[in-house]
């Protein structure tokens, strides 16, 4: 289990904090969303948990142990596939095992498993410009898988593509998350999108963020797309929607000072 | 392919226009035919191939070999030092407008008329484009893919490896091609001012004697000599850019 506690964060340039005794809490196994405003702290949140920047207060637990204890417990997908153009698809897949200094042939033989996994069988020995959009993000995907995690922090992986393709993927990586056994972490913009993948959505209000507004997606684990028409699901959806109108509106006011203090610091949060 | 017949039939036709000209103004020691340049280098073809080539050549590969190895070596010190690319690079943007060949004497006041006068020379005429190009290539590194490698857990050495030195490869290429032919230049140059055997030298032993198609002649050969180290050049690069598609 995933456990934030009291976090204070705050990025250096930037006088006032985005994050102030937040905590968070996501179950072994479960789907979790976080949604929010744009600048509300979601990539930030990630950047937390991948150890890309550090809390000034508060602590980082996994099943009860500091994150320094673990090596590799969670795995990082970003936005853009951000595949090396000038590494094949295999070697692409096995990047973080090279990093790691595993044997090549382990690596290159977890990259074909996972490859043919993420339904790209016979793709490993092509460039990166050789495939579409929704191939592309299927290979960052295993990636992400052969860095080995138990949780995937997917940070909004789907937001560059077509509808259509987006779709194909949502659905994809419902059945990706079914069989693999993970924690998934996944932020999105899109609260749609949000209700059909996970179990759990968390909203990021206030500024600085102090809680996390929890909603339960009801809906069982076995599901479809028809399932986003029951009434619970479309009340749901317009709550989702009307608190992030709301937000949008605080964030008016004052986030346009927060947001500029942000990109002075370089960061896109 | 078709453009490739389009130029080869236009230097054919340059060349014609070239040797009815020359027999049109009928002063070899002006404008010598190119069948006459061609004459010259056959007849001294052992000369300029025995003892002038191999020498240009290696001041060429020495200088050359060097003048990469130190740029690289200043653009990777910068790449890792951000307090040496504050303190250099403006420097070296600089220095890049100062016409090198113009210091050839002076370094022939330090070293004499030697070999290694001669390379010298070769590797300030290169040193600055290399660590330029290659510096620009290194900054040229995507931050987010960096920070994805951080979260593989990288370190430094492998992050330059895996990421900033792949990114930087097509600008490393970039320099190589423009230094080759500077290469070249810079030998002839050094040889020009005074050397025992060079194809430079020979030129200038030619232009004294009012020789004007023995003085082309190894103008060729470094021509085709260029032509040649970047030709292999781009064959190196089709292999190990082959990522990039129609190079």
């Amino acid at each position: 289990m995933l456990t934030l506690e009291n976090i204070r964060f705050c990025y250096k340039n930037s006088a006032a904090p985005i994050f102030d005794g937040l905590s968070l809490r996501a179950e072994k196994g479960s789907f979790v969303s976080i949604i929010g405003a744009s600048g509300s702290g979601k990539t930030t949140l990630f950047r937390l948990l991948n150890g890309l920047e550090q809390p000034e207060e508060g602590r980082i637990l996994i099943d009860g142990e500091p994150l320094s204890a673990h090596r590799q417990y969670a795995s990082y997908m970003p936005q853009q596939d951000l595949l090396f153009p000038w590494l094949t698809v295999e070697k692409n897949v096995m990047l973080p095992m090279t990093v790691q200094k595993k044997p090549k042939e382990e690596a290159a033989a977890k990259a074909r498993e996972l490859l043919r996994q993420v339904g790209l069988e016979g793709w490993e020995n092509r460039w990166p410009r050789e495939l579409s959009g929704g191939m592309r993000q299927r290979v960052s995907f295993a990636r992400t898988l052969c860095a080995g995690g138990d949780i995937l922090l997917l940070d909004e992986p789907f937001s560059a593509l077509d509808s259509i393709t987006r779709i194909q993927l949502q659905e994809w990586l419902m059945d990706q998350w079914k069989q693999l056994n993970k924690t998934i972490l996944f932020i999105t913009h899109d609260v749609e999108e949000a209700i059909f993948l996970s179990q759990k959505i968390l909203v990021l209000t206030g500024h600085p963020v102090t809680g996390l507004m929890e909603f339960t997606v009801p809906m069982p684990k076995e599901r479809n797309r028809e399932m986003l028409l029951l009434p619970e699901t479309a009340r749901l959806k317009e709550d989702l929607i009307a608190l992030l109108r709301r937000e949008a509106k605080a964030e008016g006011t004052e986030g346009a000072e927060r947001i500029h203090d942000a990109d002075e610091a370089g960061i896109d949060r | 392919m078709r453009r490739r017949f389009i130029s080869i039939g236009f230097l054919i036709l340059l060349v014609v226009c070239w040797e009815l000209l020359s027999a049109g103004i009928g002063k070899p020691y002006i404008l010598p035919s190119p069948s006459a340049v061609l004459g010259s280098l056959w007849e001294n073809r052992r000369e300029i191939f025995f003892t002038h080539l191999p020498a240009t050549f290696t001041v060429v590969a020495a200088g050359g070999i060097l003048a990469v190895l130190l740029g690289a070596l200043f653009a990777v010190a910068m790449d890792w030092s951000p307090w040496l690319m504050q303190a250099l690079y403006p420097i070296l943007t600089v220095t890049q407008t100062i016409p090198v060949m113009c210091l050839a004497p002076v370094l022939v006041l330090w070293f004499g008329y030697t070999v290694r006068m001669r390379v010298i020379v070769v590797i300030l005429v290169n040193f600055f484009t290399v660590t330029v190009d290659l510096s620009d290539g290194f900054r040229a590194t995507r931050e987010d893919r960096a920070e994805l490698l951080c979260t593989f857990g990288a370190d430094r050495l492998q992050e330059f490896w895996l990421l900033r030195m792949p990114t930087a490869l097509p600008n490393l290429f970039t320099a190589l091609k423009i230094s080759v032919p500077w290469s070249v230049i810079g030998a002839a140059v050094a040889e020009w001012l005074g050397a025992p055997a060079g194809l430079g030298m020979y030129s200038r032993s030619c232009m004294m004697n009012l020789d004007a198609a023995g003085l082309l002649a190894p103008l060729m050969v470094l021509t085709a000599l260029a032509l040649f180290m970047n030709g292999i050049l781009g064959l190196i690069e089709m292999r190990l850019m082959r990522w990039k598609g129609n190079l």
